[in-house]
């Protein structure tokens, strides 16, 4: 892409052939995953497009005026971070008895409640791991704010989902995990000998190591510290005659 | 009245971040985006109601430049914790699909 900066405004072209620039997708790029299209917050300040106007120049290349940035009264960067949550292994199931699918919250919590007794006859306390599960076909995406609530799948797919505070939790966990659920007996007539279908054998797979946010904040900065964390270097390579 | 699903040419949801969801519903045409963006059929309300964890927190952009309308709301989660179901947020959208909009 090439921008020519002016006093008044700017303007883009891309530099490939074949490809064009236009009014739809330069103003598009302050849309894309940004909260607001029109104030953007950056270190030394905010970009403001209220009152942009975006002009197709020619068949490639857009013009942009009336944008302007407001400078900030102090310099701020934005800090993320992770670390580390626990161990995670999880358990792909497919469930297809109707009379099992009908009582399905009420299995996940007979589930959940005779793995908590598996875990504290191996010696492992109650906050030491977390069992989540994820109902595919009901509402895996959207959780408890799906609104489609009713109607009943005939198939589901259940994704068990531990992670433990320790590689050993979740090791000897998850090596419960399987026949726990699969022999799980709810009522005459349900077998209980094999609830769940899976697609692999073995059943559990160790995905590692899990982290999560832990730094999401704006810190000032002042003009040294800016320099000094993020070095400018400006080199002249060569100008037309 | 039609569905948004068909007033509009796209549909989507995206991280903005870690800790927002935005929504982006594109139009076809002028004629179409100001219709839609003037009847407010887009309104915190019916958006709080899909996205109960939203409520009080919705923020609306009619941004004419792209025909594009902008929301964006917290994520119930912040991206990828332990709980995550969606960890890019892109099929967050869905239920505004069938939002009722002027046709």
């Amino acid at each position: 892409m090439l921008a020519r900066i002016r006093d008044d405004g700017f303007t883009v072209e891309p530099t490939r052939d074949n490809a064009r620039c236009t009014v739809a997708t330069v103003s598009g790029m302050v849309v894309y995953e940004n909260h607001d299209p029109f104030l953007i917050a950056q270190p030394e300040g905010t970009i403001d497009t209220r009152d942009a106007v975006y002009t197709q120049i020619d068949e490639r290349m857009v013009g942009v005026t009336g944008s302007r940035f407001l400078p900030a009264d102090h310099l701020t960067v934005k800090i993320e971070g992770a670390s580390r949550a626990g161990y995670r292994a999880v358990l792909m199931a497919g469930i297809r008895d109707p009379r099992l699918i009908a009582r399905l919250d009420e299995f996940l919590d007979s589930y959940r409640a005779i793995m908590a007794r598996v875990a504290s006859s191996l010696g492992i306390s109650q906050d030491e791991y977390k069992l989540q599960f994820r109902v595919y076909g009901r509402d895996a995406v959207m959780g408890e704010y799906e609104p489609q609530r009713d109607g009943r799948p005939h198939e589901i797919g259940l994704l068990v989902d531990l992670v433990g505070k320790s590689a050993d939790v979740t090791a000897k966990l998850s090596s419960r995990l399987a026949p726990t659920g699969s022999r799980l007996g709810m009522e005459e007539g349900v077998a209980g000998g094999g609830n769940f279908a899976f697609p692999f054998s073995p059943a559990v797979v160790s995905m590692g190591p899990v982290y999560e946010w832990s730094v999401w904040h704006i810190a000032r900065l002042s003009d040294m510290e800016m320099a000094g964390l993020f070095p400018v270097t400006i080199s002249n390579i060569g100008a037309r005659p | 009245m039609t569905k948004l699903s068909e007033a509009a040419r796209f549909v989507k949801s995206n991280n903005a971040g870690a800790a927002y969801l935005t929504f982006d519903i594109g139009f076809r045409n002028s004629a179409d985006f100001e219709r839609v963006a003037e009847s407010g059929a887009l309104n915190e309300a019916v958006i709080a109601k899909l996205y109960p964890y939203a409520a009080g927190r919705v923020r609306i952009y009619h941004f004419r430049p792209a025909l594009v309308i902008k929301i964006t709301i917290p994520r119930p989660v912040p991206s990828g914790g332990m709980n995550e179901r969606d960890f890019d947020g892109v099929q967050q959208y869905a239920p505004l699909l069938d939002v009722d909009v002027p046709g």
